[in-house]
This record gives C-alpha cells, sequence and structure tokens, in this order.
C-alpha cells in the first residue's frame, strides 16, 4: 500500500520549475541578514587574489635588467578582469554575494512562471529604463530603497487596463507582462519616462498603467513566445526583467 | 559535520548556506503544497512565502540538521493552511465519518483502483497525512511536526485516511512504525 500510495502521489504532482529555486535565492540574499558574520573562506579567497595582484604589479614594475620593455600602467596590471559596466550589462543576480563581478556571470533561465517577490515596505520610484544586451532585452525600474512587494505575470495578450481610469490600452508586441508594484509608487517627484518603445526584438513597449494607492503597474509588451528572468539587484535598488530576444 | 556547520552559517545570517540547506526540499515541498493547493501557481507562491519566512524565522528554530526538513515542510504546510484561507478545523469535521460506528462516508468509499483519484477526493488534511507519511516517508513524530497536531492524533489521522482508500485496513498495515 505505502508503494501504491506513493506512486500516486508522483504521478499527481510533478517537479517545480527551475524558476522557483532561482526566485528563491534571490530573494533571500536580497534580504539584508540580521548579523552578516566574516565568511573565512570567501576572505581568505580575497585576501588571495589582492596579494596575487600587489605582487604582480610589483614584478611588473620592478626593472627587467634585460634592456626593458615597454611599462604598462599600474593600472591596467591592477585592473579586475571585469568589463566596464554600461547600464546594461547585467549585474549577477546573487545580488548580495560577496563574490567579484564577472562578465560572464550565469543570470539564470527564463520562465514564463509568475514570480513574486520583493520586502515589504515603502519606497519611491525614481527611475524606469530599458536597454539590451546578447540574447536578451532588459526593463529596469529602480528605487531609493530596496525592492518592495512585486508580482510579474505573463499574459496571452498585449491588452491592459489602466487605472485608475479602467481605459483599455494595447501595447506594442505579441504578448504582455504584468509588473505590479506595491508601495514604489513614483508620485509626486517621478519625472521619468512613462511610455517607451525600444523596438527591441524581444522587447516591444514598456508603459505605466497605473500608479494608484499604493500599486504601480508597468505594462510590458513582448515577442511571441519570449519568456522573462525576474532579478533584484543592488547598489542602486532595482526591480529587473529581462525579457528573452527570440530565437 | 559538514551539514551541521551550514545550519550554523545559515543561522549566523549566511544567505548562500541557508541556499544550500533548501535546494534539496524544494521538491518535496512543492509537491506537498500542489496537494494541498491543487494548483501548481498557488503552490509555487506558498514555497515561496515558506522559504522567506523559514530564513526570516530561522534563528528561532532549535533543532539540528535532520530536524530542519520536517521544521521547513511544517512551514510550507501552514503556509498551504493561510493560503486555503480556511481554518483546518472546519476541513477536519467535513472528513468527519457519520455517527454509525465503524462507517465511512459512501461518496468517499473506494469503489475502483484510482488511487490519484481517490486521494484529490480526501480533505486537504487527510490528503496531508497521506502525503508527509506515506510519501515524505516521515516518521509518525516528523509527520505530526508537520501536520501540527500530537504525535497520537497524526496516528490516528493517518490510518482514517488510509482507511477511506481501503476500508478494512487494519491499523498495523496503514501503521507500520
Amino acid at each position: 500500500m505505502r508503494d501504491d500510495i506513493r506512486r500516486a502521489f508522483e504521478d499527481s504532482t510533478q517537479a517545480p520549475h527551475p524558476a522557483l529555486a532561482s526566485s528563491i535565492r534571490a530573494r533571500i540574499l536580497a534580504r539584508p541578514p540580521r548579523e552578516r558574520r566574516f565568511h573565512p573562506v570567501l576572505a581568505l579567497a580575497g585576501a588571495a587574489a589582492a596579494l596575487i595582484v600587489v605582487l604582480g604589479a610589483g614584478l611588473y614594475l620592478l626593472p627587467t635588467g634585460r634592456g626593458g620593455g615597454p611599462h604598462k600602467p599600474a593600472g591596467a596590471a591592477n585592473s579586475p578582469s571585469a568589463q566596464p559596466s554600461p547600464s546594461a550589462q547585467p549585474s549577477p543576480s546573487l545580488a548580495s554575494s560577496p563574490s567579484p563581478t564577472a562578465a560572464t556571470t550565469d543570470l539564470g533561465p527564463f520562465s514564463c512562471a509568475t514570480v513574486a517577490g520583493g520586502l515589504g515596505g515603502r519606497v519611491t520610484m525614481t527611475e524606469a529604463r530599458v536597454g539590451t544586451a546578447p540574447n536578451y532585452d532588459r526593463f529596469v525600474i529602480q528605487y531609493d530603497g530596496p525592492v518592495p512587494t512585486f508580482r510579474v505575470t505573463i499574459q496571452p495578450s498585449t491588452k491592459f487596463v489602466q487605472d485608475p481610469s479602467g481605459q483599455p490600452l494595447t501595447l506594442q508586441g505579441s504578448r504582455g507582462v504584468l509588473v505590479r508594484v506595491e508601495h514604489g509608487s513614483g508620485a509626486p517627484n517621478y519625472k521619468g519616462p512613462t511610455d517607451m518603445k525600444p523596438g527591441y526584438s524581444g522587447l516591444k513597449e514598456a508603459r505605466l498603467v497605473g500608479d494608484f494607492e499604493g500599486v504601480t503597474q508597468w505594462g510590458l509588451g513582448i515577442a511571441a513566445n519570449s519568456c522573462v528572468r525576474v532579478l533584484i539587484l543592488t547598489g542602486p535598488d532595482r526591480l529587473v526583467v529581462d525579457v528573452e530576444q527570440p530565437g | 559535520m559538514a551539514n551541521d556547520r551550514i545550519l550554523e552559517e545559515a543561522r549566523s545570517g549566511d544567505g548562500v548556506a541557508f541556499d544550500a540547506l533548501l535546494s534539496p526540499l524544494l521538491d518535496p515541498a512543492f509537491r506537498l503544497a500542489t496537494v494541498l493547493l491543487g494548483d501548481g501557481a498557488e503552490a509555487e507562491d506558498a514555497v515561496q512565502e515558506a522559504a522567506v519566512k523559514a530564513w526570516s524565522r530561522l534563528k528561532t528554530f532549535r533543532g539540528d540538521r535532520p530536524a530542519f526538513k520536517p521544521w521547513f515542510f511544517s512551514v510550507v504546510a501552514n503556509e498551504c493552511r493561510m493560503a486555503r484561507r480556511r481554518p483546518w478545523w472546519r476541513v477536519i469535521r467535513l472528513a468527519e465519518p457519520d455517527g454509525r460506528a465503524g462507517a465511512l462516508p459512501e461518496e468517499i468509499a473506494v469503489t475502483r483502483l484510482d488511487l490519484g483519484q481517490a486521494i484529490s477526493s480526501l480533505p486537504a488534511a487527510d490528503r496531508l497525512a497521506l502525503f508527509v507519511y506515506f510519501y515524505l516517508d516521515l516518521p509518525l513524530t516528523e509527520a505530526a511536526r508537520v501536520m501540527n497536531v500530537p504525535v497520537n492524533t497524526a496516528k490516528t489521522r493517518i490510518y482514517r485516511a488510509a482507511r477511506r482508500l481501503r476500508p478494512g485496513l487494519a491499523i498495523e498495515e496503514a501503521i507500520d512504525r
């Protein structure tokens, strides 16, 4: 009987989508720990890396005694391996990890499942912008504090209802993404864009469809068959929605 | 042991350590939430909220590494109870047999061997009892913790739920440890 019941539960349930684990991970790492403890292994790794850089710079600056070669500025030898970051360059989703940023960080998979997260609390939306990178387009909402409670839902059409007017709205694109944020209003000082039509291959339009009574809603028009990846980043605090570019 | 160190690191606020503790439990936790809520999206939400709550309450968890699993599943089960927005006692009352000694409600008697359908037609409290005991394979004491009831109540509930699937089942067959 035990095996029958176990098999019945196996058949009637399924494994979670991989996005669940990455969403949970992002929320946990976005919450400030109650006590930030010294992580000995990572601290040793950081100290070793710094020592290697210093030694390398020292050796590089020593006279070679062999007729000399061109000397590169010390700054070049000391520069970290990460590339300079334009605004659209991805930051790792593990925002509070002490590891150095690398240009090849895996940001996680795209998913069409609903993603919810953020911290309770009241912050102000300060900026909204779009950008593009290889394989994905990016929509960013920036805040003056930790990203508040949010929900990102994919819908089959680009039709939205404006809040509070109730007027229907259709965005460019083939399917829609509703980004709903609680207590992250831009009012009264937000002067940034409210309707962006970048014409990217994945992200077609990003429009503020509601900012009323503590609930802010952005509608995204995206390409058919695209899914999204949601990240919480810090420094500054941002809610990021990456839209998969069509293959 | 490495596992105890991970727990201590998580307790001290290391999110990476907590994620390492939690990751192996997400699959059974999601299945548990699906069994209780009957909806994949709601189950995802419940597991997410439970994970965040477990993280914020980790300092109050006094057990060792092996006790973390049933403790987390109890947080998931509680989250599902709140998501259902119905008090458990109401569900249990519906699941109780009628006044005739030894009789079970006919509408949930199993007449054909369609176990999955029979399980899904049980009240949530019974589904939870069957899931934690037979699928998660938890010992009675840990199953009781997840179900948030005393051990003897857990034993009765598991047996009652199993009998709804197989009338005439002896308790020794249902509860074998």
